[in-house]
């Protein structure tokens, strides 16, 4: 690999970690296809890479929104119990899985992933009394007061916490696409709170995947490191831009783009290509 | 008398709870930031000097012990320094669930101190097992 592949590799992270940041989808739905399409990189490798970069991610964006209270760590920490399993699941199935079952599923993922963003779900704000053991409050600069919020429908989000971290250990997903939905929709987490929650757990899932992927020997230094410093810094920047940047149009142009990668990886897993 | 004085404290304690959770927050925050800074700083500066010091070509290297790599990193060789922040950047998630099960214990919050306890023990079987199955 030449220090030129490193330096490529660095800005690919960067720009992935910006988008994945803004989008609240994480990088690694499109730093696999990168690594995989354009630096001929084993999956496995590249999965093992974006679990790392999903680390740097969940550091970087959970620490800013930590500082603006919109983390739920109580809850966070509480899905993680199923999401930790989930993860070391769906790390063991992948690392016995075929590349090409793996591309496969990868793909369609990508389009699941491509329909979340056309159709993310409205933000609402509900009036409520009690905040339950697990509810908080953060405070929403659009509307100039606090947004207290009560979790429901907690089997629910324990059943699709688990799914999720079967999803993020076996592809290298940060897992939000699955997370963020359920606690909007099911369990009645303002969006914002959602998000931010469950970028701090993608952090601990994909570590829990890590170990498994690095004791079989499919974490490569300078890949994976290198992958994980472009995503650390583009998440920071990404994070930071959040609330300024319309993420309207840009879901738009991202969910095109993950529908391509999908045609291209599958094509690819049948053998065309 | 004891009664009324109970129930001052555990007022309190309720009172303060939500400025403690908010030092939990900042702790969570301290470590993750910390964490995540050190190892790309490690990893910044192993990649340069590897790639100062040597005219190979960058290596596919995988399954580095932690020991060989905080000896390498000791020698100030790049690609044990590069090593030594990937360890750091994989261990920094595991730091924020050991902080977050000593705030919930300070809290008393006694049945997030289990879930915290129940994440910590699932990473570290992770960590663990993984290398014997």
């Amino acid at each position: 690999m030449s220090v030129l592949e490193i330096g490529l590799i660095v800005l690919s992270g960067f720009g992935t970690g910006i988008l994945g940041a803004v989008l609240g989808v994480g990088g690694g739905a499109l730093i696999i296809p990168i690594l995989v399409i354009f630096f001929h990189v084993p999956l496995h490798f590249a999965i093992a890479a974006s679990l790392l970069s999903v680390i740097a991610t969940s550091s970087a964006s959970s620490s800013v929104f930590l500082g603006k209270k919109l983390t739920n760590i109580r809850l966070g920490m509480t899905l993680e119990m199923f999401t930790t399993i989930g993860g070391i699941i769906g790390a063991l199935l992948a690392v016995i899985m075929s590349q090409k079952i793996l591309q496969f599923i990868f793909s369609g993922m990508l389009i699941f992933m491509a329909i979340g963003l056309w159709k993310r779900p409205e933000e609402k704000v509900v009036e409520i009394r009690n905040k339950g053991s697990l509810g908080a409050e953060y405070y929403d600069e659009r509307f100039n007061r606090k947004i207290p919020y009560r979790v429901e429908r907690l089997p629910l989000g324990f059943s699709m916490s688990l799914f999720a971290g079967i999803i993020s250990g076996m592809l290298g997903i940060g897992g939000g696409v699955i997370k963020v939905p359920t606690m909007v929709l099911g369990m009645k987490v303002p969006i914002r709170a959602a998000n931010a929650t469950s970028d701090m757990m993608i952090g601990v899932t994909a570590v829990a995947s890590l170990y498994i992927y690095y004791a079989h020997n499919r974490l490569d230094l300078f890949i994976s490191s290198s992958a994980a410093l472009g995503t650390f810094f583009g998440s920071l920047l990404g994070a930071h831009l959040m609330t300024k940047v319309r993420s309207k149009s840009l879901s738009i142009i991202f969910s095109i783009l993950l529908l391509l990668t999908s045609i291209e990886m599958m094509i690819r897993a049948s053998g065309a290509l | 008398m004891i009664r009324k004085k109970q129930q001052k404290s555990k007022f309190l304690f309720l009172h303060q709870t939500e400025h403690y959770e908010d030092v939990l927050d900042k702790m969570a925050d301290y470590v993750l930031m910390a964490g995540s800074i050190v190892a790309a700083i490690l990893i910044m500066i192993g990649t340069v000097l590897f790639v100062v010091n040597s005219n190979e070509k960058i290596p596919h290297l995988i399954g580095e012990n932690f020991h060989e790599a905080l000896k390498s990193a000791i020698e100030l060789q790049g690609i044990g320094i590069t090593n030594l922040g990937v360890f750091i950047l994989m261990i920094t998630p595991f730091l924020r669930v050991i902080t977050c099960l000593i705030g919930f214990s300070l809290l008393r919050w006694w049945r997030f101190t289990l879930v915290s306890l129940f994440v910590l023990t699932m990473l570290i079987i992770s960590m663990y097992f993984s290398t014997q199955i």
